[in-house]
């Protein structure tokens, strides 16, 4: 017998979509937490000579769907590259999976899985 | 010398605990009946009582009604409550399926999706491209988290079976043997 789960997925950081600029402007700001040379980086690698993390996320005010890279595959290969823990930076980016596009879904969190069984009741534990 | 004789006691310990005893079976005044006794007796009862009767006395209304033109709706209420609930009463208690969410499948998929909940099944994903290799072991995923869309996806190999796999699977998109030798 197979399980068979639903997932909520409106959370998820997508590996084969474009990045806006809202999603870049938040990884960056939670890379700025643990190191902030890299995320000075970051910015200036959309923005070169820019180099501060807080114009960026003025800049994703103004324009939140503008795409900032070209997929998340690329972003994700980066905070490999500069991070121990990728998935880390993303959690606390406010995502809470990883959608690679191709099947493939890594929950960040223990939130949003449910069974197919599952009631689905919308309304708050507490008030149930 | 006569031997003194000795004076009854005024505190008999024995005839204090004998009255204790006598106080405890026998009170004066007669036994009252305490609550731990009183509300199965009594409270329990006429529930039961009034639930086995539900039936019979919602007939006798119907019969009253019938020939002298008066009704008694209140079997048929306390029926019409036992089914639906009342607004008080506790989820999971007789007559609480009023709170009971609708089970259908249109009505689970609609809250389904109230709930943002992705449409498409998933399913655990042991050997998800998400679980190999990585920078650290904190890369690696829980098995728990790995989730997948296709249901037919292998499990996870030992490494000797990956490389048969793997060799089966490049050998069949190479060109034969043979056709190198003609050459």
């Amino acid at each position: 017998m197979v399980n068979e789960y639903r997932l909520n997925l409106a959370k998820a950081f997508n590996l084969h979509q474009p990045v806006t600029a809202d999603q870049y402007a938040r990884i960056v700001a939670a890379m700025n937490e643990k190191n902030p040379r890299v995320a000075a980086d970051m910015v200036d690698m959309i923005a070169p000579g820019k180099s501060v993390v807080e114009w960026l996320s003025g800049y994703a005010r103004q324009f939140p769907d503008q795409p900032a890279a070209a997929n998340g595959a690329h972003l994700f290969q980066m905070l490999k590259a500069h991070s121990g823990e990728p998935a880390a930076v993303l959690q606390r980016a406010g995502f809470d999976a990883i959608d690679t596009g191709a099947g493939d879904v890594r929950k960040l969190t223990g939130q949003g899985i449910r069974s197919k069984d599952a009631v689905f009741d919308p309304a708050p534990r507490a008030r149930r | 010398m006569a031997a003194e004789s000795t004076p009854p006691t005024d505190h008999d310990p024995f005839a204090l605990a004998a009255a204790r005893l006598r106080q405890s079976v026998r009170p004066e005044g007669g036994r009252v009946e305490g609550l731990a006794t009183k509300l199965p007796e009594r409270v329990v009862g006429d529930a039961a009582y009034s639930l086995a009767t539900l039936p019979q006395r919602a007939l006798a209304a119907a019969d009253r009604f019938h020939r002298t033109g008066e009704y008694d709706p209140a079997p048929i209420v306390e029926a019409a409550t036992l089914m639906v609930g009342a607004p008080l009463t506790p989820k999971g208690a007789l007559g609480s399926s009023a709170q009971r969410l609708p089970m259908d499948r249109a009505s689970v998929e609609a809250r389904m999706r109230q709930m943002n909940m992705a449409e498409e099944p998933f399913y655990r994903a042991e050997g998800s491209i998400l679980n190999r290799g990585g920078r650290s072991a904190s890369d690696r995923v829980p098995v728990r988290r790995l989730f997948s869309r296709a249901i037919d996806r292998p499990r996870r190999q030992s490494p000797a079976k990956q490389a048969t796999a793997w060799s089966t699977s490049i050998g069949s998109t190479l060109p034969r043997r043979s056709t190198f030798i003609s050459r």
